[in-house]
Formats: C-alpha cells, sequence, structure tokens
C-alpha cells in the first residue's frame, strides 16, 4: 500500500489520496491521471490492470486500487 | 429495402407477426432468417462477406475460449504454484491467443481494408509514382463494399477482443452467433452492439407487450419525422450550395456547412431511432447511439454524445490499449522527468487521441478530407486538453464560473462552430473543395447576404425554410427537456389514451405531408450508410 501511495502522491500531490474515498465520483481524477496510474502500477508491481478493470468503482479510492493490484497479484 | 420504404414496414410487420405467432424456441430463428433475407435483398453478393466474418470470428472466438479454459484449469489442477509459476502459464496462454486474435483481426479488417481502401491506397502510390516520375503500378479495381461492413467488422471484432480478454464465454452456437452479427435493424447503419448487451435479448423469447410496442412505434415515428421532414428537407438546401459552392458568399457557405451539420445529425440520429424502434417492436433494446450532440461544451463531449457506440468501441478497442502500452508508458515518464508532471499526464494520451481520431475519420471513408476531418476532431480535443491550465486561468481572471449558463451557452455555441467547421471536409466532394471553401467563409463572408432574400436562393421555399424553422424548434425544445431528465415518452403515456392516440396520428399524417416525397421522389439513402 506504502508503494502505491508514493505513485498516487507522486502523479497527483495536490489529492489527500488516504481519506479520498470518490476520486472519480468527484472527478478528482480523470482518466488521463488513471491511465498514468495504471501504467506505474503495471510496472511497479508486476501485473496486467486490463481495459475491463478501469471502473470508477476499481479507482475511487487508494484502498480500492490497491485491492485490485493485489486481486490481480495473486491471479 | 430502404427503411423509409413500404417494403420495409411491410417487411417489419412480416417478422413481427410470424416471431409472436411462433412458439418461443423458435423466435430467435425467425430473426435470423429475417435478417438474412434483408441482407441478400440489398446485394445478395455480400453474403459472402458477412459469412466469412461470421463463421472466422465465432471460430477465432472458440479456440480463444478453449485457451482460456485450459489456462484456468492448469491453475485448478496446480494450486501450489507461486506467482512466477502462473506468470509463466499465463504468458504461455497469452502467446498462443495473441495469435488467434491476430489471424482473426487481419482477417477481418483485411476484407475491410481492401473493399473500402485498397483503391485510395493504390491511386495515392500511383500518384506519388508519377510524381517521382515512374509509371503508375497499382490499378483500381471496381469494388464491391458490402453493406454495414464498417458496423458488423467492428462488432465482430469486439466480441472477439473481448472473448481474448475472458471477459465472458464464446456463444456455443454459430447460427445464434450469426443473428448477433447479422440482426436486420443494425446492420445498414449500426449502432455497433456489444455481445454482452445485445446476445442474450435476440436469443430470449420475448413476450408481445403492448406498451413496448407503442413506444416502439413513437420512436419510429420520431426518427421518420427527423429524418423525412428535416434531414431530406435540409438535403436540398446543402446539395445546391455545396454543388454551386463558387457562386455564393461565403455566409451562405457557412450556413450550408450549419444546416449540414443539422441534417446529418437528424439524418443519422433519425435512422438510429428507426432502427432502435423496429428493435423494440421485437422485444429487443438496442444502444443508444446520440445523446443530443449539439448541447456539448466540448469536442471530446460532443464526441460522448455523437456515435456512442463508435466512441465506445474506439475507447474499449483501441484508445486503452494504446494509452496503457508500455511505449506510451515509458514516454509518460520520460517527459514527467523532462517537461513536468501536467506535460508528461497530458501529451502521450494527447497523441493516442489523436492516433484514434485518425481512425474515426479513416472509418468514414477512403479520402484525404476523412482524415482532415480526424486530425481536426483529434487536433481539438488534443489542444483543449493541453491547453486546460490556460482556460482555468482565464476563467478565474474573468470570475466565470464553469457552470454558469451563459458560459455553457458561449462553449456550446464555440463547440457547434468547430463542429461545423469540421463538416466542410465531410460534406465537400473533395480536399479542395473543402479548402477552397473554408477560404471563401472566412475572405468572403458578408451577413447581409444572409438577408435580401438571399435564403431563398438556396433551392428551397420560404415555406420550407418556415417549416424547418418550426421543426427545428421542436428538436430544440424536446432536446431541451430531455436534458432536464424528462422521459418524455413514460410522460406521455400519463395522458388519456384519447389524446396519446391523437398525437400518435399527429405524428404519422406530418410524416406523410410533410415529409420530402412525391411522385418520382425516393427517400434519400441515409448518410452513414455508406459509411
Amino acid at each position: 500500500m506504502k508503494e502505491l501511495l508514493e505513485i498516487l502522491r507522486t502523479l497527483r500531490p495536490d489529492i489527500d489520496f488516504e481519506h479520498e474515498t470518490a476520486l472519480v465520483d468527484k472527478a478528482l481524477i480523470d482518466s488521463f491521471d488513471i491511465v498514468r496510474i495504471v501504467g506505474e502500477c503495471n510496472d511497479v508491481f508486476d501485473i496486467e490492470i486490463d481495459v475491463d478493470d478501469l471502473l470508477p468503482e476499481n479507482f475511487n479510492s487508494a484502498a480500492a486500487m490497491w485491492e485490485l493490484i493485489q486481486t490481480l497479484m495473486n491471479e | 429495402m430502404r427503411f423509409v420504404s413500404i417494403e420495409f414496414l411491410t417487411f417489419l410487420a412480416g417478422v413481427f407477426l410470424l416471431y409472436y405467432q411462433l412458439p418461443g424456441k423458435f423466435r430467435w430463428i425467425v430473426l435470423l432468417i429475417a435478417s438474412y433475407a434483408f441482407y441478400a435483398v440489398f446485394d445478395y453478393r455480400c453474403l459472402l462477406f458477412i459469412l466469412i466474418t461470421t463463421l472466422s470470428t465465432y471460430y477465432a472466438a472458440r479456440l480463444l475460449g478453449r485457451e482460456n479454459q485450459r489456462y484456468e484449469r492448469l491453475l485448478a489442477d496446480n494450486p501450489h504454484w507461486k506467482r512466477l509459476e502462473k506468470k509463466a502459464a499465463k504468458a504461455q496462454a497469452t502467446r498462443k491467443k495473441r495469435r488467434i486474435l491476430l489471424l482473426a483481426l487481419l482477417l477481418n479488417f483485411g476484407i475491410l481494408a481492401v473493399l473500402k481502401y485498397y483503391n485510395f491506397f493504390a491511386a495515392n502510390v500511383d500518384s506519388l509514382l508519377l510524381q517521382l516520375g515512374v509509371q503508375p503500378v497499382l490499378p483500381q479495381f471496381s469494388l464491391l463494399l458490402p453493406l454495414g461492413i464498417s458496423f458488423y467488422t467492428f462488432q465482430a471484432a469486439g466480441y472477439v477482443i473481448d472473448v481474448y480478454r475472458n471477459k465472458y464465454a464464446p456463444d456455443g452456437s454459430l447460427f445464434r452467433y450469426a443473428l448477433f452479427v447479422s440482426f436486420f435493424p443494425q446492420l445498414v447503419q449500426g449502432p455497433i452492439g456489444r455481445y454482452d448487451q445485445l446476445a442474450q435479448q435476440l436469443y430470449q423469447p420475448h413476450r408481445f407487450d403492448f406498451t413496448r410496442c407503442r413506444y416502439a412505434l413513437q420512436l419510429m415515428l420520431w426518427g421518420y419525422f427527423k429524418k423525412t421532414v428535416i434531414a431530406d428537407r435540409l438535403a436540398v438546401l446543402v446539395t445546391t450550395v455545396f454543388d454551386n459552392y463558387t457562386s455564393f458568399d461565403g455566409a451562405l457557405l457557412f450556413l450550408a456547412a450549419a444546416a449540414y451539420g443539422v441534417q446529418i445529425y437528424t439524418d443519422f440520429s433519425g435512422g438510429i431511432d428507426i432502427i432502435r424502434g423496429a428493435a423494440q417492436y421485437l422485444g429487443i433494446e438496442m444502444a443508444e447511439n446520440f445523446r443530443r450532440p449539439y448541447f456539448a461544451c466540448s469536442i471530446s463531449e460532443f464526441w460522448r454524445r455523437w456515435h456512442i457506440t463508435l466512441g465506445a468501441w474506439m475507447k474499449d478497442y483501441l484508445f486503452y490499449p494504446l494509452a496503457l502500452s508500455k511505449p506510451l508508458n515509458k514516454l509518460g515518464r520520460y517527459l514527467q522527468k523532462r517537461c513536468g508532471l501536467w506535460i508528461g499526464k497530458t501529451l502521450p494520451t494527447c497523441l493516442v487521441s489523436l492516433m484514434v481520431f485518425l481512425v474515426v475519420g479513416i472509418w468514414h471513408g477512403a479520402e484525404w478530407r476523412y482524415v482532415i476531418y480526424g486530425l481536426w476532431n483529434g487536433g481539438i480535443i488534443a489542444f483543449s486538453t493541453l491547453a486546460a491550465p490556460l482556460y482555468k486561468q482565464l476563467r478565474q481572471l474573468f470570475h466565470i464560473q464553469e457552470n454558469s449558463l451563459p458560459y455553457r451557452l458561449f462553449m456550446m455555441l464555440r463547440t457547434f462552430l468547430l463542429v461545423t467547421l469540421g463538416r466542410y471536409f465531410v460534406r465537400s466532394s473533395s480536399l479542395p473543395q473543402a479548402w477552397a471553401m473554408l477560404k471563401q467563409s472566412f475572405t468572403d463572408f458578408h451577413l447581409s447576404a444572409l438577408g435580401n432574400g438571399g435564403l431563398l436562393h438556396l433551392g428551397l421555399s420560404n415555406r420550407a425554410l418556415l417549416l424547418i424553422g418550426l421543426c427545428l424548434l421542436l428538436l430544440l425544445a424536446v432536446g431541451i427537456l430531455q436534458e432536464k431528465g424528462y422521459r418524455l415518452r413514460e410522460q406521455v403515456d400519463k395522458w388519456p389514451v384519447p389524446v396519446q392516440f391523437a398525437l400518435e396520428l399527429a405524428a404519422i399524417f406530418s410524416v406523410l405531408l410533410f415529409g420530402v416525397y412525391g411522385p418520382g421522389y425516393n427517400a434519400a439513402d441515409f448518410i452513414y450508410m455508406q459509411f
């Protein structure tokens, strides 16, 4: 989780990722951010986040993103 | 068999009667036979191409499904496997699957490329060779372009890619899958359906529902109204100006381009309403393809409201795979280090947008004017994205509220102007004509040309212009209500039955009376049929 928060803070230092739970719903992050977040996560965690995983519920919070990463790491 | 014809309505009535008369398990077979009959009536030679696409994508998906299952069995049989072992097995399965997918896509997009783009490619290669002093080498052929090939190829390709991604299992029945590819309402101009949203609806037997059939009638009438009363009438004005553009003032050229924007919208969305209405009669809900695009405040929003199913296809199967690819991620990281976070984040995605819109442009046809049309849209989106911080600063400087009505109206008007400039390329018969018309619009623009009876020289009578004006007001009013969330058909449903009946009769008569018909006149083909 620490690594993920580091990635998120690097890409969007203006957002409180530890507490925000509606990142997509409140339009705090856009599709450009998601593309960069996915690119970084794919590289750092050696996973492949698929197009079908690009759902708002998977990116609304750091916890949701971490859950997705964990699922893909265990696949 | 045109949608605007007695033949089509008779055909639909026949399918409707047969569908609800036969036992449930045979109903999808009625749809399959009707779909192939519909296609054969257009041109029986085209059946070969839709059959190739159906067979190749069906068997490719079956092979992909088998690989997905094999991989899942492997994981189940080896619960002790560590992550590295799982990854190795997955990589092996992916390599196999990728080969199958590539073959299927190459074959299907190859057919599309040859039939639709070969002559364009050959003409450009030959013209280049001529300029270099070499004799042309590539001959031109008179190639058959099957009806709706761009639509059904994309629909079938989407299905194979979804199975490759293991989004769902492949269809187990060739004939049922053949119906998904060929369902007759969508054959002419889409919408591009998704297997997981459409296929089950096609196979399930639907029961007759009076309310649904009334909704279907209303939707079809609305479509016929848009097509025959507005689009086909505006076509006269647009053709008059575009075919003789040197005789008109720049202001009238711009008016014609704007009118073409309305024509193509009422033509395409009218056609889609007819298609969706026809499917609703059979209990099938097809994807929405338009959401009042001229209410968009930006070009990117316009494309989320216009030809939605093509945009969604491009997003899922082209934009994201490219944007999430390793080279683009590397480029993003490189730019982030060199030029900062904003450029690192936006520039690679803007490049992808530009590529996607290039494909969208080419999808419309094999001509340079479509290439420019795609780049025009993609370029504006890329520029707007990169300039977003500047726009934000300007709004703050002038104390403009982003969601205020005046600003939104300004943005809608700006978007409409930008879209209209792009229309010059779509409607002109060649790229030089589009440039010449654009130049004339800017260098010879006199608002006075719109007065002094100038509008009466555009091929339409005073009465016809007045009728178009009134119809556009109606279209605008309906659009505003829908934007505000009113579900009009459900509201109408609450009215007393005689009033509803009178309204439907009025709609039928307005289409019959005001539609562009008459002796010796055929309703114009749908514009998107040629794409």
